[in-house]
């Protein structure tokens, strides 16, 4: 594999993201991408990306370049990679994790929803409605009732940052 | 579209009822010297499968004939026009069979963006869903059902995402986490998050469930979870310790019947006589007294 990829010239492939920004990563790079490797298998070399916008796109080739040169000597390197990676805003992830979804980034996604997750988990429901930019849709009495059915699940303390 | 917890709880009693019970029995093992039963109970969380609509009434049969016909031709797609799905949609309608309604209703707006046609500008089908008042786009299991559609949309939405994070959470979070919003609380409760939860649960190492009876003082039941020993680290490490809440009149302890997906199946024998079945889900605390 490795030969083939060196003795040919590599195979280049243009990104646009919606802002009309363009990036040229290498094949072997893009195509951890369903997406992108569906258009590459098709013969498409030039890639628009009408729901990815640029911040979001630049961070996701930063990770594709780094998991494209896994190997077994760099797993720590990689893991602290991902670890500054996902160290972002709540918006910040939701652009992310749109963005690996449109381009089927299957690792990516699941870290990202597990990232999001996992900083929610202890939260209480007013931060949760704040950081997901949600209207809590209940009157106080049917809000209560339903807290009242799931006491053990309000035992305690909980977080109420928005980070 | 909302499905509360009791239909949640009914919705498996009827699976149940007609599956036979699995009873994943593991080896009986001696604990510390103490008289203990392990049980591989799969996985300790809100897990009820459904083999068969929820809302299906508990006295009528499935109705055998042509929608039944049309839903089991449905999966391979092509075969059944525009038409007949909606036939079918309004077939199950009638029986008030609004899960498999809503599989099909599915299975049309896929077929339509599968055809390049938009989902949400497509009026034609919107019209045709505001005819049904009990139906809508945003309704939990069609949310859930296009989610795969959905991602090759693209668009964001957090449709497809909500579900995607909350099934990485652990079930107090969920618990807490229905009332955010109503949209949420549906979501939680819905037989398909149910079941996502299930497949995504179940890649994480099993729990074992240990349930200790004492004889002395008596009627003491007590059930914890461990982690597998057979994963991993060698020893028994306590998880949780579970409320049991139930008691039996005649002093005698409960029998476990069998598990299933997290729930517990407990029946007591009064006297010889008479059995009391209980089913039990430790993991968000609901008990179903079976008649």
């Amino acid at each position: 594999m490795a030969s083939t990829t060196e003795t040919k010239q590599k195979k280049m492939l243009i990104l646009k993201s919606a802002d009309n920004d363009e990036f040229e990563i290498e094949e072997s790079v893009g195509v951890q991408s369903e997406t992108i490797k569906n258009l590459v298998e098709d013969g498409f070399t030039f890639v628009p990306l009408p729901n990815v916008y640029t911040k979001a796109l630049i961070k996701i080739i930063d990770y594709l370049k780094k998991h494209a040169n896994k190997t077994d000597s760099n797993d720590e390197e990689i893991k602290t990679f991902d670890k500054d990676f996902v160290n972002t805003t709540f918006d910040d992830l939701f652009e992310l994790v749109s963005a690996a979804n449109y381009l089927h980034i299957s690792c990516l996604m699941n870290m990202l929803c597990q990232t999001i997750a996992d900083r929610i988990k202890d939260k209480s429901p007013e931060a949760v409605r704040k950081i997901f930019h949600i209207n809590c849709d209940y009157t106080p009495e049917e809000e209560a009732k339903i807290r009242k059915a799931n006491a053990q699940a309000f035992e305690g303390q909980f977080d109420e940052s928005l980070d | 579209m909302v499905v509360g917890l009791e239909e949640n709880l009914a919705g498996s009693l009827i699976k149940f009822d007609l599956i036979q019970w699995r009873i994943e029995e593991k080896n009986a093992m001696d604990v510390g010297g103490k008289a203990a039963t392990t049980f591989m109970a799969g996985k300790i969380w809100l897990s009820n499968q459904y083999s068969v609509p929820p809302w299906r009434p508990k006295s009528l049969n499935p109705p055998l004939g042509y929608c039944d016909m049309l839903y089991s031709r449905i999966p391979n797609s092509g075969l059944i026009s525009e038409a007949d799905m909606i036939n079918c949609i309004l077939q199950y309608l009638q029986w008030t069979w609004y899960y498999w309604a809503s599989h099909v209703v599915a299975r049309l707006v896929k077929g339509r963006i599968e055809a390049g046609k938009s989902l949400l500008g497509d009026a034609e089908i919107q019209k045709f869903l505001s005819s049904f008042p009990n139906f809508s786009l945003e309704a939990p299991g069609i949310c859930c059902l296009l989610h795969k559609s959905e991602k090759r949309m693209s668009c964001y939405s957090p449709n497809w995402l909500l579900p995607e994070i909350l099934c990485r959470l652990p079930i107090e979070s969920l618990l807490r986490f229905r009332c955010v919003s109503k949209q949420w609380y549906s979501l939680i409760s819905s037989p398909h998050f149910v079941s996502l939860y299930t497949t995504v649960t179940a890649t994480s190492p099993p729990l074992l469930l240990l349930r200790y009876i004492s004889t002395e003082p008596k009627k003491q039941e007590k059930y914890s979870v461990y982690s597998d020993p057979s994963s991993k680290n060698e020893n028994l490490t306590l998880v949780k310790e579970l409320k049991f809440p139930f008691k039996t009149i005649s002093g005698k302890h409960f029998g476990t019947v069998g598990f299933c997906n997290g729930l517990v199946f407990l029946s007591h024998d009064i006297y010889g006589y008479k059995n009391t079945f209980i089913l039990w889900n430790p993991a968000i605390r609901k008990k179903y007294h079976l008649p």
